[in-house]
């Protein structure tokens, strides 16, 4: 399938071939909890929304997701947006927003299960 | 006299000396610009974001005009956000502090910095006069999306007294590391770790001495 079909770009300045067998749920809270790590903490939205991120995305393994989950975690995503120093700040979000925003049937999933 | 520059913030031109930060000047023509920066630190934590202005006009990409607004050229901002207290002011800076964008981003910053802070206000020394209390009075939300119970680490709260100030404190300051540094002439405290897992730590042995403990607070 054409990356075009989805116009999707979870990941950053970098090409993630996964099939459709992988959840993208899974995917987004493996590259949030990368993303944490690798923050140097020097501007606030970057230092402590990787951290609100991770958290949330962690409630996936805890089967603790939910809907008020998935928006929150889109609106901090957001609230990141065009705030950081660097740009690894902004990019710890894009998986996140493209993630929820058009594989949303992936997050729909967990929130049933 | 040193050298002044002039700029424009909020719609008011000012002219004020070359090299202070943003945020000082917002202050001199009263649009107060939330800032955090209440010390001269080495690593300058920063909260308060404003729109800046890169002093040259819009034009449009398809003929080269300049966009008009309201009979004169539109600015064209940079697209993201700036801090106020880390970026020093240039002549022909125009500054927005009361936009849509940049209010989005003040309330933004300081609900990130309370999820840091613990829920300790009644018994901090601080409680009453605290600069984080009257930003997030004056810029933050009313309440908190943050649910997790992790803000205060009471396990540590009696047990090493250093290691209290670098879980409590908001930002990382470095105020007790430069005291003992400069002033006590015992370098045996640092940093240890980054981002929100920053702590101040002694590796000295023997351990570390309190005699300055006072000095520090």
């Amino acid at each position: 399938m054409p990356p075009s079909v989805h116009q999707s770009g979870p990941g950053s300045a970098s090409v993630i071939v996964i099939d459709d067998t992988v959840a993208l749920d899974w995917l987004v809270n493996k590259t949030v909890h990368f993303f944490n790590h690798e923050s140097c903490g020097k501007c606030t939205p970057c230092r402590e929304g990787t951290y609100w991120m991770s958290h949330l995305t962690r409630a996936y393994s805890r089967r603790a997701w939910n809907n008020r989950r998935r928006g929150l975690l889109l609106n901090v995503a957001k609230q990141m947006q065009g705030k950081c120093l660097c740009a690894l700040g902004e990019f710890s979000t894009m998986a996140v927003v493209t993630g929820i925003e058009r594989f949303r049937q992936d997050f729909d999933k967990a929130v049933k299960a | 006299m040193s050298k002044q520059v002039t700029l424009t913030i909020d719609g008011k031109q000012i002219t004020v000396p070359d090299g202070i930060v943003v945020a000082d000047a917002a202050k001199m023509v009263g649009s107060i610009s939330p800032s955090f920066v209440i010390i001269q630190t080495r690593a300058g934590w920063h909260v308060s974001h404003v729109s800046r202005g890169d002093w040259s006009s819009e034009r449009d990409r398809a003929t080269g005009q300049f966009v008009m607004e309201n009979g004169a050229p539109k600015i064209q901002f940079m697209p993201k956000l700036e801090t106020a207290c880390t970026n020093k002011v240039e002549d022909g800076m125009v500054i927005l502090t009361q936009s849509a964008k940049a209010t989005d981003g003040q309330k933004g910053t300081v609900e990130f910095l309370l999820t840091s802070h613990p829920l300790d206000c009644p018994i901090c020394d601080k409680g009453g006069e605290c600069p984080l209390q009257n930003l997030t009075m004056a810029y933050g939300p009313g309440k908190s999306r943050f649910i997790y119970n992790e803000k205060l680490h009471l396990d540590r709260w009696f047990r090493w007294v250093i290691d209290l100030f670098g879980s409590r404190t908001l930002y990382s300051c470095a105020r007790c590391i430069r005291f003992q540094d400069e002033i006590a002439g015992d370098s045996v405290i640092g940093f240890d770790a980054r981002a929100r897992s920053t702590q101040i730590v002694s590796l000295s042995d023997p351990g570390f001495d309190f005699g300055f403990l006072g000095q520090y607070l």
